[in-house]
């Protein structure tokens, strides 16, 4: 039914806001499934147009959600990534979006939107992690990439910091950062993250999470 | 998705073989296209899988076009050398990743976004980078030097691609564990066919040269100014040679200072040691000299891109650099050969070092050779174990177990090693050149501060006779000891 509804309202209008909508979260729903915390997402304007753009051109683009559950007091409890990597079969005309190994294939575009407007059963941690009288909430972030990056990406090879180039041959090693980008990224209490839109759930107890294994 | 990975990676092989016979190519291209004319038209056949929809060579990726916004002094054609790609070339995911990758590490501007879009025909596309120019940069930096040891930069001014051709300059005051220095930096990463690079610099250093006597440590501060260039040539993948010039004025210090008392009543810390009191190969070399010093340089680098607790996996590292120094009595020429090598071990890395180094007799102290410290010796400190003047040969070598301790999503965080070290060195001038092969072992600790770089901090203990009375060494640095 829930399902339905989504196809209804992205039929209507929501293929018109799409077009010029910035991919962002617009809810987040926690929820329980046995011993697992999960959440709901709901999204608007994924894939994007350039994500759309490469991957008619016949790349690879992703969505990274990273989702968090945290207390009263802000801190991390417990939590994981999921990288959603969608791509178009130029010769198929089928988009497809992976996950962990997985495929979905979808015949259309507004098959793939809708897919993508309201992700459900998202693994967020075990409910082991929550006290029966502690408040919660769930803390959702979602990175978007035109072009997906690659999985394998060698990132020890260079120093996280942002890097300017050192010449050859030299006689020595030198690493340096610009100070602006360096104030900016303490000022804003990130270390090594990336940009991204964060969202929040409402708050909420162990008891008042719905069960959705049947 | 791992499947279908696979395929396109294999799909790209195909294309790049094909590219050396282009009639087989186009013959099954069209074939494909005519299979496809005929599915389309047969909409219950087209919903089949068949071999036929999807034909390897049909499912090659070319890139039509790069366009560039954002940039209003940076033209297409530098872009088009930093990322190495051309105009109707096979591409795929990796290679794309790749070459913006490449773009962006050789500081051309500020921000590289980039996305793409559909070419005029199926399987070619455009790549679009959207790019902010650099502007003047006030940065911080860390390193260190062969010569040196370890620096920290507090401040530096720098303003990159300044012309649009990709150029670095900078203006950077260096404070290290033994010297300062103002640098100003202009250098070319990328020339001519994209295989030749340039730089040059200005130079006015001033280094606090550590050399040991009857137990105790000195300073002797050597200061130079002048200009410098290099030209160097990439050979392939691995190799590359360089040529360079220095032009420099060299001013040795009237008299040294103590940093450590002698335990003799002599000297206590701190106090100036005056010029007659100097040792002999210093005393010589007090006051101004000019010198010219030419260098060549050829490397050696298969060190796998790939690493685990912060080291290379596999591959060597390995160099071999001559001097030649013109400077009236003291012209000499200096060769150093210097290889590294990695392995992937049970939980690890091991990682070697081989170094061997000769200067001529009539080389100035400060050009001679030194052993102990973080970067040959690690029980013994820096310089104790030459003579005050230095030696004319010397080799050491380094054994390296590295091991992850902790780690996050972007690879190792903290990594554990142990070592053992050993080396020798002697002056061919000296009544007694050799005195004996010096070892220690002892363990460190690396840390990965992602807005500097690795810190770390090596403990040592000597297994051979000290000639200072120090049970352990304790070295700080920045970056790998190798």
């Amino acid at each position: 039914m829930r399902r339905t509804a989504a196809v209804l309202w992205l039929t209507c209008w929501g293929l018109v806001a799409w077009a010029d909508e910035a991919p962002r979260l617009v809810d987040v729903t926690p929820s329980r499934m046995g011993d697992q915390v999960v959440c709901r997402l709901q999204t608007v304007g994924v894939p994007g147009e350039k994500q759309l753009q490469s991957m008619r051109s016949g790349l690879e683009s992703a969505v990274e959600l990273t989702l968090a559950v945290v207390d009263e007091n802000e801190k991390f409890l417990g939590g994981r990534s999921v990288s959603l990597r969608m791509a178009f079969d130029l010769w198929e005309e089928v988009f497809s979006v992976g996950q962990n190994g997985e495929e979905r294939r979808f015949q259309s575009l507004a098959d793939l939107q809708v897919y993508l407007s309201d992700l459900t059963h998202l693994s967020v941690g075990p409910a082991a992690l929550l006290k029966p009288d502690g408040r919660y909430r769930i803390k959702a972030q979602l990175v978007v990439h035109a072009i997906a990056p690659d999985e394998q990406k060698r990132v020890e090879d260079v120093i996280a910091g942002e890097q300017r180039p050192r010449r050859e041959g030299q006689d020595q090693q030198e690493a340096s950062v610009s100070l602006g980008r360096l104030i900016r990224l303490f000022y804003k209490g990130g270390g090594e993250g990336q940009d991204g839109q964060e969202l929040l759930s409402g708050w909420f107890t162990v008891g008042e999470l719905a069960d959705e294994t049947h | 998705m791992n499947q279908r990975r696979t395929q396109t990676l294999n799909t790209s092989a195909t294309g790049r073989t094909n590219r050396r016979g282009l009639r087989p190519l186009r013959l099954r291209r069209f074939l494909v296209w005519v299979l496809l004319g005929l599915l389309s038209q047969a909409p219950a056949l087209a919903q089949t899988d068949g071999p036929a929809i999807s034909p390897q060579t049909a499912r090659t990726l070319y890139l039509s076009e790069v366009q560039l916004t954002g940039a209003t002094r940076t033209p297409l054609a530098t872009v088009y050398r930093h990322l190495d790609l051309v105009p109707g070339q096979p591409i795929d995911q990796t290679q794309l990743v790749d070459a913006v990758d490449r773009l962006r590490s050789r500081g051309l501007f500020k921000s590289v976004e980039f996305y793409t879009r559909p070419g005029e025909q199926r399987g070619h596309l455009i790549l679009v980078l959207e790019v902010e120019e650099q502007g003047l940069d006030f940065r911080w930096a860390a390193g260190n030097t062969d010569l040196d040891g370890w620096y920290l930069v507090p401040a530096m001014l720098a303003y990159d691609n300044a012309l649009g051709k990709g150029r670095l300059l900078d203006l950077q005051w260096r404070v290290g564990f033994r010297h300062t220095a103002l640098l100003l930096r202009y250098a070319q990463p990328t020339a001519g066919d994209g295989r030749d690079y340039w730089g040059t610099q200005v130079h006015f250093k001033s280094t606090d040269r550590p050399y040991f006597s009857d137990g105790a440590e000195y300073r002797h501060v050597v200061g130079t100014g002048g200009g410098s260039g290099v030209f160097g040539r990439r050979f392939g993948d691995h190799n590359l040679a360089e040529i360079g010039l220095i032009i420099e004025s060299v001013d040795v210090a009237e008299v040294s200072t103590t940093h450590t008392s002698n335990g003799e009543g002599s000297y206590g810390e701190e106090v100036v040691v005056p010029t007659e009191d100097l040792p002999d190969p210093i005393r010589d070399v007090v006051g101004r000299d000019g010198r010219a010093i030419l260098t060549l340089d050829w490397q050696h680098d298969t060190r796998a891109k790939l690493k685990r607790a912060g080291s290379p996996v596999s591959g060597i590292w390995g160099r071999v650099k001559g001097r030649f120094v013109a400077q009236d009595k003291y012209s000499h020429v200096g060769l150093q050969a210097d290889l590294r090598a990695f392995k992937e071990a049970p939980g690890g890395v091991l990682a070697a070092r081989m170094r061997g180094a000769w200067v001529g007799e009539s080389a100035a102290f400060y050009d001679r050779l030194y052993l102990g410290g973080m970067y040959s010796v690690r029980g013994f400190p820096t310089h104790s174990l030459s003579a005050p003047g230095g030696d004319t040969w010397l080799w050491s070598g380094s054994l390296e177990y590295r091991s992850r301790i902790l780690g996050d999503n972007k690879g190792t965080k903290l990594a554990g090693l142990f070592f053992l070290d050993a080396g020798a060195s002697g002056a061919s001038d000296a009544d007694d050149p050799y005195v004996g092969v010096a070892s220690s072992a002892g363990y460190g600790l690396r840390m990965r501060v992602w807005w500097l770089d690795w810190i770390g901090v090596d403990v040592g203990f000597p297994l051979t006779a000290r000639p200072v009375d120090m049970r352990f060494q304790v070295n700080a640095s920045i970056g790998w000891s190798f």
